[in-house]
């Protein structure tokens, strides 16, 4: 089995990066101490789908993104995803998981094959509560069913990602020549995309004089991608500032400027995990 | 997992904040915003003047788009999505930021005298007059009118131009209009891009 299918390192980044930020940015330490949790309890269930897409067909190459989940590999493990949120999350998501932990699992079943059907393309409207269990425990395997599905050559700039459908996250500038090259992160299965610098991932607008970009002197790789056509906004993560930051998590980290976003009027593209 | 229409009137109220729903506590990020320092920055394409091959460059101009402020260029980098470069840069193309930002550019004209070793300060009047007076010298003195079969050339060959890469279309243009009415051939500028 490989790393690509456990996605053990991708996730012990990610905790290691939380950390560190958590020990240096104050204002993010309760979010990212809780992030820490989540993404363990993901590591070991990411390592338990590879175990059973090794012995079954599931998330096999080829298999269409969205195809029914393998609820007989999920499921198992939903009880013990609740116990952890109970445990160490904040008290409205611990008892919105404390109740969910009582209903039956048919309940289970349903919400997790709703947000599977429907999860990146209408989370602006359901909310970023509403959604938090079933996008935090269905992650892993979406980030899995990525990894084994084949991805044809880019050939046009489009705003969903092209393998689930999903709306972007984040943008990501990764080093190219002596600038950045931005890439659009699929806020359901963290894939990523190239998608062309001055151009709104929400409405299309190329303007440059409509798309100003702000950027804090406290955390100058992170950049707030605005739009003064459609008022909507992108985080972007610019690794060219900062090569240790992880996207997913710089991201988490961000909330001051989600705050202030916010007072000026943009609207995010996507919330993140954590809702801000 | 549907919200409730409580939740959702909550959520929309509190927006980008919607953190706050899950009961994180965000009394220390309304505090570090505060603190905040944002500048606004605009990205622009342009192309790279210094030669022929035309590179994008995607320039940042940082001001808050006020009227009574003037944009400050704060850096130039390759553009990524440019197929010629693909975001790289020459080092001449790198320091692109100096050449639209540099306190050392000269405001006026300068003449350094025959002999001399320093630069003088000179009125515009008096280096435009002085120019011309010794174009019209050099002309009146070197014009060919016939070459040696006696084919009417009209040329003067004792005067040269050569124009810079940041020279915009419009000056090259007024350049060689103005040269070729001379009948000056040794002219070159570098309107290739």
């Amino acid at each position: 089995m490989t790393t690509t299918q456990t996605g053990g390192t991708e996730y012990d980044a990610r905790m290691g990066r939380a950390e560190r930020l958590a020990a240096q940015l104050y204002f993010a330490t309760e979010f990212l101490e809780f992030y820490k949790h989540i993404a363990a309890f993901q590591k070991k269930l990411r390592a338990k789908i590879a175990e059973s897409s090794g012995a079954k067909s599931c998330g096999a190459p080829g298999t269409e993104f969205r195809s029914p989940l393998d609820l007989t590999v999920l499921l198992p493990h939903f009880r013990g995803f609740l116990s952890t949120i109970e445990q160490h999350a904040p008290p409205a998501l611990g008892k919105s998981a404390s109740q969910m932990s009582l209903l039956p699992s048919d309940s289970w079943v349903a919400s997790l094959e709703a947000y599977w059907e429907l999860a990146g393309k209408y989370d602006q409207q359901a909310g970023a509560l509403a959604q938090f269990l079933a996008r935090a425990f269905l992650q892993p395997y979406a980030e899995s069913r990525a990894a084994l599905t084949p991805r044809a050559p880019a050939v046009m700039t489009v705003r969903v990602c092209p393998q689930c459908c999903a709306r972007p996250l984040l943008g990501v500038l990764r080093p190219e020549g002596d600038g950045g090259k931005r890439f659009l992160l699929c806020s359901f299965c963290s894939q990523e995309w190239e998608f062309r610098r001055i151009l709104c991932p929400t409405c299309g607008e190329e303007a440059e004089g409509k798309l100003p970009v702000y950027v804090a002197e406290q955390l100058p790789h992170i950049r707030v991608e605005a739009c003064d056509t459609c008022q909507f906004y992108i985080r972007t993560v610019d690794l060219t500032k900062d090569g240790h930051a992880i996207p997913l998590v710089d991201d988490l980290a961000a909330i001051p400027l989600s705050l202030w976003a916010h007072e000026k009027g943009y609207s995010r593209l996507q919330p993140n995990l954590l809702g801000t | 997992m549907n919200p409730t229409r409580r939740d959702f009137l909550k959520l929309t109220t509190i927006g980008g904040a919607a953190a706050a729903v899950f009961g994180f506590d965000l009394k220390p990020a309304y505090a570090q915003l505060r603190t905040l320092k944002i500048a606004r920055a605009s990205e622009t394409r342009s192309t790279c003047p210094y030669c022929a091959v035309g590179c994008g460059t995607i320039i940042y101009t940082i001001g808050d788009r006020a009227k009574n402020v003037t944009a400050q260029v704060v850096h130039v980098e390759g553009d990524p999505d440019h197929p010629t470069n693909r975001g790289t840069l020459c080092p001449k193309g790198s320091s692109l930021q100096q050449e639209i930002m540099n306190d050392r550019r000269l405001l006026k004209p300068l003449v350094r005298r025959p002999g001399g070793t320093e630069w003088q300060d000179i009125s515009w009047d008096d280096a435009i007059s002085e120019i011309a007076a010794r174009v019209k010298k050099t002309r009146d003195e070197t014009f060919v009118e016939k070459d040696a079969s006696g084919h009417t050339v009209n040329r003067l060959e004792s005067v040269a131009w050569i124009g810079g890469c940041t020279d915009t279309n419009e000056f090259n243009y007024l350049v060689v209009k103005s040269m070729r009415a001379l009948g000056v051939v040794h002219l070159e500028n570098q309107a290739r891009v």
